[in-house]
């Protein structure tokens, strides 16, 4: 019952583009949410939410350390392949939505 | 019969070691601000082991309790199973951090966080497609074709896997001191799964009875009974499973020692000194060298 609850809440959490790249962004390693919420347009309420049901998903975990909340890319592969697919099936959602500004995001923190 | 007794106790007694052994990984062991979610992970992980043990022993049981229609069946029914463990596995990879007891544990992965994710998600990709692959092959394929797909995928998969680990994990800055370090790491642990191979092939090699065997000749000739037969090999294969423990190599080279002891005695004593004898006499100073060494060393 659970399990099928988080299966649910899975899927509903990926079912967002936004929340496609949050996702994105995360598998160059974590990020806090002032890192995250710079690389999008959004407003940062908006980014917040979308990292509430992200966490509450389990796609990502919050890791404290000291001071800062990292999230960190907690998808299983299954959910990976989930998400290309859903990008590739929604190219006309993809074009009509704000592009996040990518930057680099790779191999930025040691 | 004694066979199905012994199977039908094992199973569920592996699994409740299984779970038992996964236990402290969620049970409070971890960090004290270790991320919610985890736990879900490790538990998840440890009820798949449990639930492919349980899965086995069904069909073991089925097999040989059940109708005859599904004894040809059923080697096909524990392929698909043991493909689809694997890929349940490799699907919870990605979600696992740096832990006690699970997952590609080595002194760097361990200590950083980041390459330990990064690792864990190429793994899980590899054991997903690896165990997808040979659930679909025992379907599909004859019992030929299924042996191809699982000797591809365990050397594929064994190979795709050190490339990522070794493309993974950056290199260590070398110094005379390190490659020093490494060089004698490789050649202690060389030396130790040479001698864990031999002595582990020794002793199974002693467990098949029958009248014209040369170990059963061999162990008439000494007058102890057939029993000292068996006696030896768990002895020459139990220590050569300790040598390859890092706590196991002191006393696994004593015990075997004294096996070697044993052995150039009987040499002497009852079949003659001879150039197998030179081999018993190589073997011991060898292990003579481990066990010297091993109180050296730390690891």
């Amino acid at each position: 019952m659970k399990v099928r609850a988080a299966g649910h809440a899975a899927f509903a959490a990926l079912a967002d583009q936004t929340r496609r790249d949050i996702l994105n962004l995360l598998r160059g390693g974590p990020r806090t949410s002032g890192q995250i919420a710079d690389a999008f347009q959004s407003s940062w309420p908006t980014i917040s939410r979308h990292l509430a049901v992200l966490r509450h998903a389990a796609l990502v975990v919050a890791e404290r350390q000291g001071q800062e909340i990292y999230y960190e890319l907690n998808t299983s592969v299954f959910q990976d392949v989930v998400r290309h697919l859903m990008e590739l099936m929604t190219p006309a959602a993809r074009a009509r939505h704000r592009r996040p500004r990518r930057r680099r995001p790779r191999h930025q923190e040691a | 019969m004694l066979v199905a007794a012994l199977v039908a106790f094992t199973l569920p007694a592996a699994a409740a070691v299984i779970y038992l052994s996964l236990r402290p990984l969620w049970a409070g062991h971890g960090r004290a601000h270790a991320a919610v979610g985890l736990e879900q992970t490790y538990r998840g992980i440890a009820l798949r082991a449990v639930f492919f043990v349980l899965a086995l022993q069904v069909c073991i049981v089925l097999n040989l309790l059940g109708p005859g229609w599904l004894r040809p069946v059923a080697p096909r029914v524990v392929v698909v199973l043991a493909g689809l463990f694997l890929a349940a596995i490799g699907n919870a990879l990605p979600r696992t951090r740096p832990n006690l007891l699970f997952g590609i544990r080595t002194a760097r992965t361990l200590d950083d966080r980041q390459l330990w994710m990064r690792l864990h998600r190429a793994a899980g990709y590899v054991a997903v497609i690896a165990g997808v692959a040979v659930a679909m092959a025992a379907v599909l394929l004859s019992k030929d074709g299924i042996a191809w797909v699982v000797a591809v995928v365990a050397l594929g998969g064994t190979a795709v896997g050190s490339a990522i680990y070794i493309a993974g994990v950056p290199a260590i800055e070398e110094t005379p001191e390190t490659r020093a370090r490494r060089r004698r790491a490789i050649a202690w642990w060389s030396l130790r799964v040479l001698l864990a191979a031999l002595f582990f092939y020794f002793g199974l090699a002693k467990f098949p009875g029958g009248p014209g065997r040369m170990w059963v000749r061999l162990f008439d000739a000494i007058g102890f009974g057939q029993w000292f037969r068996i006696f030896t090999g768990f002895i020459e294969a139990g220590g050569a499973l300790l040598l390859l423990v890092p706590q196991g190599v002191l006393p696994g080279a004593a015990v075997l020692c004294a096996a070697m002891v044993g052995a150039l005695l009987t040499h002497v004593l009852v079949i003659g000194v001879g150039p197998a004898t030179f081999a018993v006499a190589v073997l011991l100073a060898l292990l003579i060298g481990v066990a010297l060494a091993s109180r050296t060393r730390a690891s």
